[in-house]
């Protein structure tokens, strides 16, 4: 038989086995039979030498193409089998319900989440943020903030004291002093931090606990804007349709003093267990900055004016998050930590 | 304060539920908590703040409610009968020694006194705000203080000697024993009124067991008086007896009612006790209380409250509250101040009236600050992007104490420099110092979460130390890992590039292992040579005393100092233009030799080295003991051309060659 012969027969007969096999071991059979190093193919394209030229480089021609073509029939037939014997071995079923996997992520604080909201909302506003020492002296406690020494209002910010002189700050205003003994007005400023009060520890009360400040100063300023700035301030944090209120109060450092009640955001001011069915819920103490406390720190108290007020921290968390018992903020139960 | 519903409608002539009534007192500032109904009446309960001790008494809150319903109040007059007879100079004298602590000092007597029960609608009007009756002398005094708020104190005449008081300062640890039998030793800050023996009461706190009144009591004493504010405060809290008197000289009582308030309790001690009122009153000082003028500029209150109320509004609240004009004009109003209202001396205060009584809810919000260009602090800044990091690589966000146990700042070398600050008066005993690091807080926040497997944590916050008496409170960043040494650093070298420092960290072995640090395994983070943080694995006696079974990695470094190192914004460098060639090294090292060492060598080799990774450490049976094998595979790149594989080996063999000469008895594996 003819080399061209032979080839277009191995072509045929290649072709239909690779075909037909009906699993891998008859195809690698096959395989080795047509494509194999002492397989058919291979014999053919030795049987070249013998030819003469032209002949010579037309089998080698139809060599190859029958090369391609067998190696292709091969490749179809290898996943045409694996395809079908996929049942056979037994392969995993693709489940896509299977639970999610992802990094564990950390979590920040929850008293850090919600002094980050506050604060975004008033560095929106155009409020700096101001820092100010925990070990504080008498005049920035007390004095500066016209609560003179032997003065009942002194029971409201008890104290701890620092062995060797000073005590812990009780209230973040102490920062309002700082500041503006180092500034000049016009100023917006708001001031988170941790503050001390010697209570007995419970579910609401705990020794160390944190506040954020705010001041706003300049020549214009009234109480139309405390409440304008912070009844904003509680639509952002709250939802728009949250409503406050302001009721006269007292405090040493401002006159007029105010609380600020928002409207309950659990009830929506229809009065449930959490606003003591009243539909509102006390948030923060503010006011119009006392004339003695500018001049305690040097400013103009005709010319300027202002506004301060002062936010609970763990009060907004507990409320908002319907977390109740404050101790829990310290102890750093992951479990806890995790929910935030 | 407890305020009797029935008693307050007495007084002034409302038509206002207690509901109502409780209501419009809140609203203008008299905060009612809450409502007591009883049989017949119904008790409020108020939380009077410190500016107001007006508000300590039925006839200051009546003054109140006469002036936002606009009736006019109904109080009793006071109508004293004295007897003929002698005069209340012939019974007793005071010798007022202190006229700094006790500004005035009345004194009345009561003659021919029946002590015995109270009437029932005197009772009842006690038990209505909480009190219970004792006798009706007695009750008489309590009566006067809730109705005018005014303390008064009486004595049984027989009882004081010579009829003589005294008022004084006590000596130095004299005794003194209450009326309920609390004894305390004095001292000569203290007022006591006082005849030759002694104390009969301490002054404006509490009376004496000596003199007080009793059923077989028939001449009665009665002290009304003025006691210095801050002194009975101070009294009061040194010897730690209070009562609703001591409250109230405290925070001020009238000192222009105290005479009337002597006349109408002995006008009532006559009308229910029986007995005589002595003619005469003995006053030390009638003319202590002057009322005082404050103007107001009807501009200025409208500026700072940012709204116009008419000047006839104003005037009206003033008027309303007992204030009494005594001049005016186009641009203001210049009012007295009754004695009862303490409160007000300045123009702030009117305008804070004015504000009440009109009503905050009648004041409009309004936004209009001006635009600033307000920016976020670098500080903030740097805190948040570092909670986001650390967040991002699982770190939990803990918040630990302020307050520690003195071993815990005794057991830990923190990188604050200082002695612990100590608190005098800690809530808990066991915690009296403040923390000089975040660390041994984050391993008890660790033992807290025992449960919970493999733990991660983070703090950024303040720590206290006391250098030579100047009190630092640096904030610190804390890291815990469980999963070792390498993720701490780890954790801060991706901290530091997204803080953006310029300049790569490098982290050099601590010889000596600080306090708390298990030994050999502490580092320190130096960025520029600057020292930046310090980490290592927990000492197993450390871990064992905060109940862990494994010592954790920790790392604590100085916020500050890190925000304090020099930035470099992201700037773009070119992509290389050829590959690079990775060959893989195995050393077999002496335990001893660290990867700084194998680091330091390689780089002093650093001929086309892109860069060198540790991808394995062995020990085992395959390498003797006391080594180890390293294996690091080293990024080679030409900048210019494609290395070949021969030159990469090359390169490679010649590594080796250096390596295994400059390291202590290192050899190919």
């Amino acid at each position: 038989m003819s080399v061209l012969d032979d080839l277009n027969r191995l072509r045929e007969d290649a072709r239909r086995a690779f075909e037909r096999v009906p699993g891998t071991r008859e195809l690698e059979q096959a395989r080795v039979r047509y494509l194999g190093r002492s397989g058919e193919l291979r014999a053919a394209m030795a049987r070249l030498k013998e030819l003469a030229r032209e002949e010579k480089a037309q089998a080698g021609r139809l060599a190859n193409t029958v090369k391609g073509e067998l190696t292709e029939a091969y490749e179809t037939a290898q996943a045409r089998l694996s395809a079908d014997e996929a049942p056979a071995h037994a392969r995993p079923m693709p489940d896509p319900t299977l639970p999610g996997r992802a990094q564990p992520r950390g979590t920040r604080h929850p008293l850090t989440q919600v002094i980050e909201r506050v604060v975004a909302i008033f560095e929106r506003l155009g409020f700096d943020v101001a820092d100010g020492p925990e070990i504080e002296d008498d005049f920035h406690n007390f004095t500066a903030l016209n609560i003179p020494e032997h003065h009942p209002a002194r029971d409201d910010f008890d104290t701890f004291f620092v062995r060797g002189g000073g005590i812990l700050r009780s209230q973040t205003s102490t920062v309002q002093i700082h500041v503006m003994q180092n500034r000049p007005p016009p100023l917006r400023v708001v001031a988170p931090g941790r503050v001390y009060r010697p209570d007995a520890v419970d579910a609401t009360h705990f020794y160390a606990f944190h506040q954020i400040e705010g001041l706003a100063v300049d020549t214009d300023i009234t109480f139309a804007d405390l409440k304008g700035t912070l009844s904003l301030w509680a639509r952002e944090m709250f939802g728009e349709e949250t409503g406050t209120r302001f009721r006269p109060s007292f405090f040493p450092f401002t006159e007029p003093s105010a609380e600020m009640d928002v409207s309950c955001y659990f009830c929506h001011g229809r009065g449930c267990r959490v606003c003591k069915q009243s539909g509102w819920i006390e948030l923060l103490g503010c006011g119009m900055v006392d004339p003695n406390v500018f001049e305690a720190v040097g400013y103009d108290a005709e010319q300027y004016t202002g506004f301060a007020f002062g936010m609970g921290i763990e009060r907004i968390a507990m409320q908002s998050m319907g977390i109740n018992d404050i101790r829990l903020f310290f102890e750093n139960d992951l479990r806890f930590l995790g929910q935030f | 304060m407890n305020l009797s519903y029935n008693w307050l409608k007495e007084l002034v002539p409302f038509d206002l539920s207690p509901e109502d009534l409780a209501r419009e007192l809140t609203r203008v500032g008299l905060c009612v908590e809450e409502l007591v109904p009883g049989a017949e009446d119904t008790m409020l309960v108020a939380d009077v703040t410190t500016n107001r001790p007006d508000w300590l008494c039925h006839h200051g809150v009546a003054h109140e409610i006469a002036a936002f319903t606009g009736l006019a109040p109904n109080l009793p007059e006071v109508r004293l009968r004295e007897a003929g007879g002698r005069a209340v100079t012939d019974y007793a004298a005071v010798d007022n020694r202190a006229p700094d602590l006790c500004p005035r000092y009345t004194a009345r007597v009561v003659t021919g006194v029946s002590v015995g029960a109270s009437p029932a609608w005197l009772r009842d009007r006690l038990a209505a705000v909480g009190l219970k009756p004792r006798n009706n002398v007695v009750d008489i005094t309590n009566y006067v203080l809730f109705e005018m708020n005014q303390p008064l104190h009486a004595f049984d005449y027989d009882l004081v000697r010579d009829g003589r008081i005294v008022v004084r300062r006590a000596e130095p640890d004299e005794p003194f024993v209450s009326v309920f039998d609390e004894r305390r030793a004095l001292d000569p800050d203290m007022c006591v009124i006082a005849d030759a023996q002694g104390p009969l009461a301490l002054a404006g706190v509490k009376g004496g067991n000596r003199s007080a009144v009793h059923e077989g009591t028939t001449t009665v004493l009665l002290e009304a008086a003025y006691f210095d504010p801050a002194a009975t405060r101070r009294t009061s809290r040194r010897a730690q007896l209070d009562s609703d008197s001591s409250y109230r000289f405290e925070r001020g009582v009238d000192p222009g009612g105290v005479e009337r308030a002597s006349r109408r309790a002995c006008q009532l001690i006559a009308e229910l006790a029986g007995g005589a009122v002595a003619p005469g009153v003995i006053d030390t000082n009638p003319q202590l209380a002057a009322p005082w003028t404050v103007k107001l500029r009807y501009a200025r209150s409208d500026k700072l409250l940012g709204l116009h109320v008419e000047p006839d509004e104003i005037r009206a609240i003033l008027q309303g509250l007992g204030l009494k004009i005594v001049d005016r004009d186009a641009a203001q109003v210049t009012v007295e101040v009754p004695t009862f209202r303490g409160d007000l001396t300045r123009e702030a205060d009117l305008i804070e009236e004015v504000a009440r009584c009109h009503g905050y809810d009648r004041v409009p919000a309004r936004v209009s600050l001006p635009l600033t260009a307000a920016h976020e602090a670098p500080t903030t800044r740097a805190r948040r992007v570092s909670r986001e990091v650390l967040v991002g690589l699982g770190y939990h966000e803990t918040c630990t104490d302020t307050f520690v146990p003195a071993q815990w700042n005794a057991s830990w070398t923190s990188v604050a420099q200082g002695a612990p600050v100590r608190i005098e008066n800690p809530v808990r005993e066991d915690r009296p110092e403040l923390r000089t690091s975040l660390v041994p807080g984050l391993l008890d926040a660790r033992r807290t979460n025992r449960e919970q497997g493999e733990v991660r944590l983070f703090e950024i916050s303040r720590a206290y130390a006391d250098r030579e008496g100047e009190r630092n409170e640096p904030e610190h960043l804390a890291l815990l890992d469980d999963r070792g040494l390498a993720w701490v650093r780890g954790g801060l070298e991706v901290l530091l590039r997204e803080l953006r420092v310029a300049g790569a960290p490098t982290v050099r072995a601590l010889a000596e292992a600080p306090e708390g640090y298990a030994p050999g395994t502490a580092a320190e983070v130096q960025v520029h040579g600057k020292a930046v943080a310090v980490y290592g694995r927990v000492s197993d006696a450390l871990a064992a005393s905060h109940d862990l079974d494994e010592p954790p990695a920790v790392l604590e470094a100085n916020f500050a100092t890190i925000l304090a190192l020099e930035r470099a914004d992201k700037s773009f460098r070119p992509l290389p233009r050829f590959p690079g060639v990775e060959r893989d090294i195995a050393l077999v090292v002496a335990e001893s030799v660290r990867w700084a060492d194998v680091e330091a060598a390689v780089g002093a080799l650093p001929d086309r080295v892109e860069g060198v990774e540790l991808a394995s450490i062995y020990r085992g049976e395959q390498v003797p003991p006391g080594t180890k094998s390293v294996a690091l595979r080293v990024l080679y790149r030409d900048p210019e051309r494609s290395l070949t594989d021969e030159e990469a080996n090359a390169l490679r063999d010649r590594m080796v060659e250096h390596l295994t000469s400059v390291l202590p008895d290192a050899r190919l594996r």
